[in-house]
């Protein structure tokens, strides 16, 4: 009897020890400062020596925000945002092992490697790569940017600064996340930041920057200049620096506690997550559209009822941002849809007014059973209650319907 | 004493005894997500193949304070867009040109966000709106021949020219004004402006801690602007504008018998540029941007519409409207405040309505909308 009091309350102190122990960790990490790690890899080499389950709880060990992870090969990235897409941002790596960074912009593999992962996935960034001097100016490299351009991805480039400064003029848009702020020193590194708009700097591997808790005027300085523009990563160049994560972070905090509250916040996460995470959303949001395979056999919750017989299905290239252009596939699915006219605009009935654009529109397929049709160049320039309007004329008949969504 | 006085006072005490405090709530906080981060990465300038490049965008600062690209050469975009005015000239309607205008020079900070440019979005690229003014009679009153012929002779540009390997000699004079125009667009991306106390307050909420001073006013200003007031539905994102156009009903007659019908006017300028980006002069031919060029649609509601303005540093910018007709923030206010439902169409936008705003809540408003100016 005496026994079995002592067993239920052993337990019921476990499960408040538990309770406390879980408070205890919330309210510690509640005090310890956010970290974004911008350069992480998970290769090969990693993936056989640490589970994605312990490389996560690493990370979370270190109260990071966000992980951009690329790695050679990109099955790591994909094991470990599979576990954890609310940390883990991905970058594609143009390399399939370890030891091709001197060779990879020569040989045509390995952007047959990026293509094809790109049809495939979705990233944030494309890189770390490595290219130097002239090398950025060659036609592997030059398709990278154009890829990059294509899918809205950021370049994360171990570079210096001749071959950055390439890249960046390859594209006049493109973004360039200069890996290591290019080992360069901080003067030259702040006069790189204040002549490109579109670079940013990780400041991965570079020891010397609060080197004993302290910095140098001269990184001060350069932090100073470009509050927004730098941010951090570890580099997990071999396999055992997955478990140095923690104590990077908890490093960087040191000196990050020398400077003002906004500036180290700005460094320890929010550049990073400024830059990266919008980039990351509409991207994926885009691997969540294509996903959505349309099937007319198959039944789609967020179909449309045009009749009886027929319904139609929209899907938004990517996710819908006041201001953005964007596209959308509609698909109509019924009967003698061989000879259908579909069409698609979008109105804000409580404005009284809709699109000031147009749309161009591509018929893809057409055959008795469905239409798809293509719409670039939609727009919607306030948010607020929006109406897709659909238009189905077939065999001399007009059917409308609509469906309300909100744009925030 | 009143009892309106005696309410007055007892906020009045009850403010300095307990403190008022503006609480955001969390759809609010979403809300302003919307409207950071700022500065941003400026996008280029479409068609422009020297945007970005920076020795394109120091001869663009030299040409756009060079008079040689006027008639007389004796005015340069520099007359008008004065850089201590947020690169307008303080008058309603500019002084400087050949003849009398009827529009407010705009200022140009941040100009780089718009999707289209000018009051009436005659144009779609920086490159062609610089073009603009240098051709139009009633402002620098210049042609094509004129131009180019000054510009073989200015000393500065061709040295330029050649040391980026482009020979001047080998262009014909339309190219060579058209070269200028895009040193010029690249040069007017890159008129920025910084971080505001709005910015500040926006990042410190929700962050446990930082404490960032924010003048009560504005607050209250920011919870109408964003409230009941609805302005952030057209004045959206980082820059306060949707870069597209709306009618709120201003008056558009420029002088008996004549009227300026803005975006209805600016449609059509597009749509027979030669200088457009459907044209021939397009130096990236990047599809969607030429889709928006092509895509956009004429309609009878453009008749009196303008494109939204930021609202970033208008202090600096008086007087306001797309003819300089307020000439300050509070007048904007009021005039919002008390907008004529018979100026709007019933198939206009209805989001527009009157306000008894009291004399605070005015005043709250300007407030908030001076904190978009850097300090």
């Amino acid at each position: 009897m005496i026994c079995k009091s002592f067993d239920v309350i052993s337990s019921r102190l476990k499960v408040i020890l538990l309770a406390l122990s879980a408070i205890l960790f919330g309210l510690a990490h509640a005090d310890t400062l956010p970290i974004s790690d911008a350069h992480l890899h998970y290769s090969h080499d990693s993936v056989e020596m640490t589970p994605p389950a312990r490389v996560i709880e690493i990370m979370r060990e270190a109260n990071l925000k966000m992980a951009l992870v690329s790695s050679s090969d990109d099955k790591g990235t994909q094991l470990l945002l599979d576990l954890a897409p609310d940390l883990i941002v991905p970058g594609l790596r143009p390399y399939t092992r370890r030891g091709e960074l001197g060779t990879w912009y020569q040989d045509q593999a390995n952007l047959d490697y990026v293509e094809d992962l790109l049809s495939n996935h979705q990233y944030a960034t494309i890189g770390e790569f490595h290219l130097y001097g002239e090398t950025a100016d060659l036609e592997i490299p030059k398709r990278i940017v154009e890829l990059a351009a294509e899918h809205n991805l950021i370049l994360h480039a171990h570079s210096d600064a001749d071959a950055v400064e390439s890249l960046l003029a390859q594209d006049s848009n493109v973004k360039v996340l200069w890996a290591h702020a290019g080992f360069d020193e901080p003067e030259f590194v702040s006069a790189m930041l204040s002549k490109h708009d579109r670079l940013w700097v990780d400041l991965a591997f570079r020891g010397e920057v609060g080197s004993g808790g302290q910095l140098s005027d001269e990184w001060l300085a350069l932090f100073k200049a470009h509050p927004s523009r730098i941010m951090l990563g570890t580099d997990t160049y071999t396999p055992e620096r997955m478990y140095y994560i923690p104590a990077h972070a908890e490093g960087a905090r040191v000196w990050l506690d020398t400077l003002p509250e906004d500036l180290a916040e700005k460094i320890a996460w929010k550049n990073a997550y400024d830059l990266i995470m919008p980039v990351w959303k509409q991207n994926s949001a885009m691997l969540e559209s294509s996903a959505t395979s349309v099937a007319c056999n198959e039944t789609d919750a967020s179909a449309l009822a045009i009749d009886d017989q027929s319904t139609a299905i929209l899907q938004p290239d990517r996710e819908i941002e006041v201001g953005e252009a964007f596209s959308v596939k509609l698909t109509v699915c019924g009967q003698d849809m061989d000879s259908a006219e579909v069409a698609l605009d979008a109105t804000m009935p409580v404005h009284g007014h809709g699109m000031n654009y147009t749309p161009e529109q591509t018929v893809i397929d057409q055959n008795p059973d469905v239409v798809t049709v293509q719409f670039d160049g939609l727009r919607l320039h306030m948010p607020g209650k929006w109406q897709w309007q659909v238009t189905v004329r077939r065999d001399g008949e007009r059917v409308q319907v609509s469906e309300e969504f909100q744009l925030n | 004493m009143s009892r309106k006085a005696l309410g007055i006072l007892l906020l009045f005490f009850s403010l300095q005894v307990f403190g008022e405090e503006i609480v955001f709530t969390d759809s609010e906080k979403s809300l302003l997500e919307a409207f950071t981060p700022w500065p941003t990465v400026i996008p280029a300038d479409p068609g422009n193949e020297y945007s970005g490049l920076k020795w394109a965008e120091a001869l663009g600062a030299q040409l756009f304070n060079d008079p040689a690209l006027s008639a007389d050469q004796s005015i340069s975009c520099a007359s008008c867009h004065q850089s201590s005015k947020g690169f307008s000239d303080g008058f309603a309607l500019p002084q400087s040109g050949v003849a009398p205008h009827v529009r407010n020079t705009q200022g140009l900070l941040n100009v780089g966000y718009q999707r289209w440019f000018g009051w009436d979005g005659g144009a779609d690229s920086l490159w062609a709106a610089s073009l603009r003014p240098m051709l139009s009679d009633i402002e620098m009153g210049s042609d094509i021949e004129g131009i180019a012929t000054k510009l073989r002779d200015t000393t500065y540009l061709t040295e330029a020219l050649e040391q980026n390997d482009l020979e001047i000699a080998a262009l014909d004079d339309e190219t060579v004004v058209v070269t200028v125009a895009k040193f010029i667009g690249a040069y007017m991306r890159t008129l920025a402006s910084g971080e505001t106390s709005f910015d500040k307050f926006l990042a410190s909420l929700g962050v446990p801690d930082i404490e960032v001073r924010y003048p009560l006013s504005a607050q209250r200003g920011m919870k109408i602007f964003f409230g009941e007031g609805n302005c952030f539905v057209c004045h959206f994102g980082p820059n306060f504008s949707n870069g597209e156009f709306h009618d709120i009903g201003r008056p558009f007659f420029t002088g008996v018998g004549q009227v300026d019908p803005g975006r209805f006017t600016g449609i059509k300028r597009v749509n027979n540029d030669p200088f457009s980006l459907a044209g021939n002069f397009n130096g990236t031919k990047k599809e969607a941007e030429i889709l928006k060029t092509t895509s956009v649609k004429f309609r009878q509601v453009n008749f009196g519409q303008w494109r939204t303005p930021s609202l970033r540093n208008l202090e600096l910018t008086a007087p306001y409207m797309h003819d300089g007709s307020l000439q300050t923030l509070r007048d904007v206010i009021d005039y919002y405040a008390e907008i004529d439902p018979a100026r709007l169409h019933s198939k206009g936008e209805t989001i527009l309505k009157s306000f008894t705003w009291s004399e605070r809540e005015r005043e709250d408003l300007v407030m908030f909308l001076k904190t978009l100016s850097e300090k």
